[in-house]
């Protein structure tokens, strides 16, 4: 009995110094990582909701504008969709007068536009005529201005040179 | 006659102690105490991750040709004894579905006796298997990642990654710790959605973690990966050789 105790013990401890001596002589060291795989996919965003929510927008914004709430912050679709109306008005108006009058000449929106352009260029050439006129106008009148007490010291220092020749 | 006969005694008896004396001080001046002090200890092998070297994640092919360098930001904590990484990228899952690998690299500072080196065998079986359980998915889309927990199922799958280790040692006598991953399954990306639709409402619904940075459109799977590198002593002929040298 006591024979094997003493072999299991000894078993043991032989055991106990194997595995402290193995841990001894390695080192374990850690890798700790996050990995992000990425997996190619084409995505495509349908657009689809967001007009219908758009769509809703506008009809909203519409009946606002039928109260007669005059709001500067409008969105610029709905002031687009409101010149077009106009220029649909205005259509409507040239052929309504070319069906009255046939033999007058009927301008279509886009000629219009080319007419109204051509316009808007003639008056901007006009008022930048009509500056330059201005400020050449003015800047004459304040050379003018200058010159005139000039003139009058000239005047002046001549007097003042002629009575001191009459008390010499 | 008994006074001289003690007389005498008492000068033999002084003579004796003197002699003594004399031979115990010239004894003493010429012998001095020498000691040697020893200490024996075993060997020590405590080694770390290194603050010095550049560490690096590449994609590399079987030959060990780097295919791609993926950009990632290194720290180490635990004592230098755990290296923590954080890919700034993704890492494109068509290379690693080709059948290449990840390779980790990170330098070891040296500090105790040899370390034993060993080379990755491919042609082997993997030394271990991980499974590695999607932590989170993202959907980059217009220069945007989301978080899409509603992704197909196809990328909510674990991924099984086969680990190679390997420690190296350069010719400037550096050493480094590498370790392979690759995808253990075959067609990794077969049953993968061709397309993915998505309603811009719905899109503006999911929570944004932020600007998708350099990846392309698509979605993105993150997994958490904890692996351990051993490092062992070399074995005593060799190093007994290398002490001969």
């Amino acid at each position: 009995m006591k024979r094997f105790r003493l072999i299991f013990f000894s078993v043991l401890l032989c055991l106990f110094m194997g595995f402290s001596a193995y841990s001894y002589w390695t080192e374990q060291l850690k890798m700790k990582a996050e990995l992000k795989v990425t997996y190619p996919l084409p995505i495509e965003i349908e657009e689809q909701e967001e007009t219908e929510e758009s769509k809703e927008g506008e009809e909203s914004s519409g009946e606002g504008e039928k109260t007669g709430a005059e709001s500067e912050s409008s969105a610029p679709s709905e002031s687009d969709a409101s010149q077009k109306t106009e220029a649909g008005a205005a259509e409507e108006e040239t052929k309504e007068k070319a069906a009255e009058n046939p033999e007058t000449k009927t301008e279509t929106s886009a000629e219009k536009a080319e007419t109204s352009g051509a316009k808007e260029e003639k008056t901007k050439a006009e008022t930048a005529e009509k500056k330059e006129e201005k400020t050449r106008a003015e800047t004459a009148e304040k050379k003018e201005e200058k010159e005139l007490p000039s003139e009058a010291e000239k005047s002046g220092t001549e007097e003042k040179t002629a009575s001191a020749d009459g008390e010499q | 006659m008994k006074m001289r006969g003690s007389k005498r005694n008492m000068l033999l008896a002084g003579i004796l102690l003197l002699a003594m004396a004399g031979i115990g001080h010239g004894y003493a001046s010429w012998n001095r105490e020498q000691s040697i002090s020893m200490e024996l200890a075993t060997g020590k092998f405590k080694h770390f991750f290194s603050q010095k070297g550049d560490c690096s994640a590449e994609i590399v092919d079987e030959a060990g040709n780097e295919l791609q360098s993926i950009a990632s930001d290194w720290k180490t904590t635990d004592n230098r004894t755990t290296a923590e990484i954080s890919f700034r990228e993704g890492l494109p899952m068509e290379l690693l579905a080709e059948g290449n690998y990840l390779c980790l690299s990170y330098p070891i500072e040296k500090n105790g006796t040899v370390v034993r080196l060993t080379e990755a065998d491919f042609t082997k079986e993997a030394e271990q298997e991980l499974t590695l359980e999607p932590k989170d998915v993202f959907l980059s889309a217009e220069g945007t990642l989301y978080r899409f927990d509603e992704a197909d199922d196809f990328f909510k799958k674990p991924l099984v990654l086969a680990v190679y280790r390997a420690v190296e040692e350069s010719e400037d006598g550096e050493l480094r710790a590498k370790l392979y991953l690759k995808p253990q399954s075959e067609g990794l990306l077969e049953g993968m959605p061709e397309e993915l639709k998505i309603k811009r409402g719905k899109l503006a619904k999911i929570p944004i973690i932020g600007d998708a940075g350099p990846m392309e459109e698509g979605i993105q799977v993150v997994y958490s990966l904890e692996v351990p590198i051993r490092l062992d002593q070399a074995n005593a002929e060799k190093e007994a050789e290398e002490v001969e040298r």
